[in-house]
């Protein structure tokens, strides 16, 4: 009788690979789990723990944008249902984040010709991580000293106009958003949602991370507003970068999203119930610390003299 | 009528005892009888981490036998990694290697140094550190690389390659892999599930007087997954197909999850 291993495997026919599935469900529901703690995506957490776990960084990061439609599809269906939804400001980002996704596909397809691909996902990772991370964790370390009331910070009920808000405001082509309650030049946000298009293709990740507070704070609009509209916006743009991927690259792993996204819909139910018990701050500094521990483990693999020199270009198949 | 009757029966007879007689002395002369179990894996897209392949057949007595799998080749886009600035390791050089066998297992009897000679090792192609693998691959380099740095660069990128196989199981050198048992060996192949599939090369080498000598070759055939055809297929004869399913699936799992969620929080 032919022996078998006592491991569940499931064959990822993209990444070329075979990997525990309950591991990957773990995964999904680890990423889940924080987003539902943290409010957050988790996209920007996803993808370094999927390339930490062997998963190519190019598969990694265009099956995520594709995992990231299915989270945040259902986000925005909730929250359209209770009209916090600009559709209008959507589209002008819906429009960046289209431009953007296709010029950062073929950033990473370039990239890939130059064999350069892998290096250039883990390098943008350590610098967002980096910047975004040590800017949560002083801005939290202020919170919980006292210095700084952060529940201005989450839900500002008036926003101070910042200086880009003014300049936004100078542009041409002011339009006015009813149900953002405010009026400004569409170039601002169409080159926000370029730069968070671009950084959805490179990274695999949805971009609420600079979206929201940059619609918050630096737009002006009401933050369940901007929630709302970033979901929606999330939805079309990683449904661009998806079917971009899969065209130009080849490297989008269905079987790997619906595994994780199984996994991130339990996890994120049961972090929304536990992050309820714990007070703003002390998540927000708990995000933080994974945050720089992701960057600190990727900038080592960076820097440490690898076990061996030659590695498959972008990450594996070839079989 | 009778007599003729009965020469029948004897002529029968002569004949069925003189083939068993032949296949006897066939097998006591160690000729090919090969038995894979299974003869053909077939994939799925849940699969155990590993199968076994079971491998049995006859041979002389008092030998060892050696069982040498051969997966067909594929081809491999590789990169170099090199230091930047003095700290940081970045991509140096690009290759491409071909003709390599994706799965390449020695399963052995007992330690292969100490029954055959580097040489012999060499010639039937059995080293433990799959020395012959360096002289079939082929490699294409990105940039022109001076002529007398090629022969270096090309062991330095193969030797990387079949580490990364050998680290996912893909290329094995098992001692005690093979039992022994009078006239028949029991080789156990383990098979991992990220293995190509294809057809399998199966030599079985028997070793006497310090050298190798083919007793059989037979092939085991595996395939892949309905499922895993079909997605690899689209992916990449069909991408723009593939890329819409893949949207509107996570659509439509999303969507479902808001609707229940929303359903069961009241929303």
């Amino acid at each position: 009788m032919p022996g078998q291993g006592d491991k569940m495997d499931i064959y990822l026919p993209i990444a070329h690979m075979s990997i525990n599935v309950f591991f990957l469900i773990g995964l999904g529901g680890l990423v889940g789990f924080l987003s539902g703690l943290f409010g957050v995506g988790g996209g920007f957490l996803l993808t370094p723990l999927l390339i930490f776990a062997g998963i190519p960084p190019m598969v990694a990061a265009a099956s995520d944008s594709n995992q990231i439609v299915a989270a945040a599809s259902s986000g925005a269906y909730t929250h359209s249902r209770m009209g916090n939804v600009d559709f209008k400001m959507g589209i002008v980002l819906l429009l960046g984040g289209i431009t953007g996704g296709s010029v950062g596909v073929q950033i990473i397809k370039m990239l890939a010709a130059l064999g350069e691909v892998d290096f250039v996902i883990k390098l943008v990772y350590v610098v967002i991580l980096g910047v975004i991370g040590s800017f949560m964790f002083i801005e939290s370390l202020n919170a919980l000293r006292g210095r700084k009331d952060v529940r201005e910070y989450t839900a500002p009920s008036e926003p101070k106009e910042s200086g880009l808000r003014k300049l936004a405001m100078k542009l041409p082509w002011q339009v006015n958003f009813d149900k953002s309650r405010l009026t400004t030049s569409v170039i601002f946000p169409f080159f926000l949602g370029t730069f968070v298009g671009i950084l959805a293709a490179i990274m695999g990740v949805g971009g609420g991370f600079i979206m929201v507070p940059a619609m918050i704070y630096i737009l002006g609009m009401p933050t369940i507003v901007a929630i709302g509209t970033d979901l929606f916006q999330i939805v079309l743009t990683c449904i661009n970068v998806t079917i971009q991927q899969a065209i130009r690259n080849h490297t989008v792993d269905l079987i790997l999203v619906v595994v994780l996204f199984f996994g991130s819909s339990v996890g994120a139910q049961v972090g929304a119930r536990v992050g309820k018990r714990l007070r703003g701050e002390q998540l927000r500094i708990l995000l933080a610390i994974i945050v720089l521990l992701v960057m600190i483990k990727m900038l080592y693999d960076l820097l440490v003299t690898p076990g061996n020199p030659i590695s498959l270009a972008g990450g594996g198949g070839g079989h | 009528m009778r007599l003729a009757i009965l020469g029948s029966i004897l002529a029968a007879l002569l004949v069925t005892a003189a083939g068993s007689a032949m296949a006897a002395a066939a097998e006591s002369d160690g000729a090919p009888v090969l038995k894979i179990e299974p003869r053909i894996l077939g994939g799925s897209l849940f699969s155990r981490h590993y199968q076994t392949v079971v491998i049995t057949g006859t041979c002389p007595e008092k030998c060892e036998v050696v069982v040498k799998v051969i997966s067909p080749t594929g081809a491999f886009k590789l990169n170099k990694a090199g230091k930047s600035l003095g700290f940081v390791w970045v991509p140096s050089g690009h290759a491409e290697v071909t003709e390599i066998p994706v799965m390449y297992a020695v399963l052995c009897s007992t330690k292969i140094s100490s029954i055959l000679s580097p040489a012999e090792q060499e010639r039937a192609g059995l080293c433990p550190d799959f020395r012959g693998i360096y002289q079939q691959a082929k490699i294409r380099f990105e940039k022109d690389v001076p002529r007398d740095e090629r022969t270096a660069l090309h062991k330095e990128y193969v030797a990387g390659l079949i580490k990364i196989f050998m680290e996912d199981g893909l290329y094995q050198y098992r001692e005690g892999a093979v039992k022994m048992d009078s006239r028949t060996f029991t080789a156990r192949l383990v098979y991992p599930a990220n293995a190509p599939p294809g057809d399998y090369k199966i030599f079985c080498y028997v070793i006497e007087a310090g050298r190798a000598r083919l007793l059989c070759q037979d092939k085991l055939l595996v395939k892949s997954s309905r499922e895993v055809e079909w997605l690899s297929y689209y992916a990449h004869a069909k991408p723009a197909i593939y890329g819409i399913f893949s949207a509107l699936v996570a659509v439509a799992v999303g969507l479902l999850v808001g609707i229940v969620l929303g359903r069961r929080t009241g929303r």
